[in-house]
């Protein structure tokens, strides 16, 4: 295995291959590459988002995730809780904030914020990737943020010893953000293995960072 | 910050329901089990904002 799913482009003009809660479509008011996205309401204290199943992924096993995002403004209420990597367990092993002051964070399942990435420029296409590995053994583990093919860096985070099967995207906490509409585009996750396609999506090079190497 | 799921607690007892939170002790109520994830997200967040390391 190499690619567990996508590129998701949603160039189809529907949401196919994803399970959804709450306001989510396919959207042509926005798109990076083609002409299609997939549109979340953000603006509410529910849930909305795609979600996307895929084989569990092996304990010592790292996953790369990468999307697109745009958003039209910083939260203004409460983090907006963009992505999350979950496990057989029913909870996130990593994911993805973005909070009031715009930061792109990358938490552990604790919700520990573990990288700090940059301040997220509005109504504009955003590419945000990290990395997670379940652990062969223990429950801890590092997990790495890259932004726009920038290194945000890496450090050892809480993401339990369940393993990965899918991820969500969009709005996934019921949380009043104070934005409106956002929107996501080709997604797509890889894990380690395989000679193609086995490291981040965007090609981002080097794919290992320092912390990595012990447990890697 | 609207509906909150967490008003007033004070920093010890917030730092004592994440502890059970994150232990998987302590059960959020929803209508379903999506919610209920989004649910535990969303209690995590508030609860690590008043204990300050947020």
């Amino acid at each position: 295995m190499a690619i567990l799913y996508g590129p998701a482009d949603f160039e189809a003009g529907t949401l196919a291959g994803f399970s959804t809660s709450g306001t989510v479509s396919a959207s042509t008011t926005q798109h990076h590459g083609g002409s299609w996205s997939a549109s979340f309401a953000a603006n509410n204290a529910g849930i909305n988002y795609i979600r996307r199943g895929y084989t569990s992924v092996p304990t010592g096993t790292r996953v790369f995730y990468g999307m697109w995002a745009w958003i039209p403004s910083i939260p203004v209420t409460n983090s907006l809780f963009l992505n999350f990597l979950e496990t057989t367990a029913f909870g996130a092993a990593a994911q993805i904030a973005i909070n009031t002051s715009g930061n792109i964070l990358l938490q552990d399942s604790g919700g520990v914020t573990i990288v700090t990435g940059p301040v997220i420029a509005t109504s504009t296409w955003t590419n945000i990737e990290y990395s997670c590995m379940i652990p062969v053994a223990g429950s801890t583990a590092p997990i790495q943020l890259i932004v726009n093919s920038t290194d945000y860096g890496s450090a050892t985070g809480t993401v339990g010893s369940a393993q990965m099967n899918q991820s969500r995207a969009g709005q996934t906490a019921s949380f009043s953000t104070g934005i409106a509409t956002g929107y996501l585009d080709d997604i797509q996750i890889n894990d380690d293995t395989g000679g193609s396609n086995n490291s981040w999506p965007s090609g981002f090079s080097p794919g290992v960072a320092a912390t990595w190497a012990a447990v890697v | 910050m609207t509906d909150p799921v967490v008003t007033t607690v004070s920093r010890q007892t917030a730092q004592f329901l994440l502890t059970l939170l994150n232990q998987q002790k302590l059960e959020i109520g929803a209508p379903d089990f999506d919610e209920a994830v989004a649910s535990v997200i969303r209690a995590r967040s508030e609860l690590r904002a008043i204990v300050g390391d947020d």
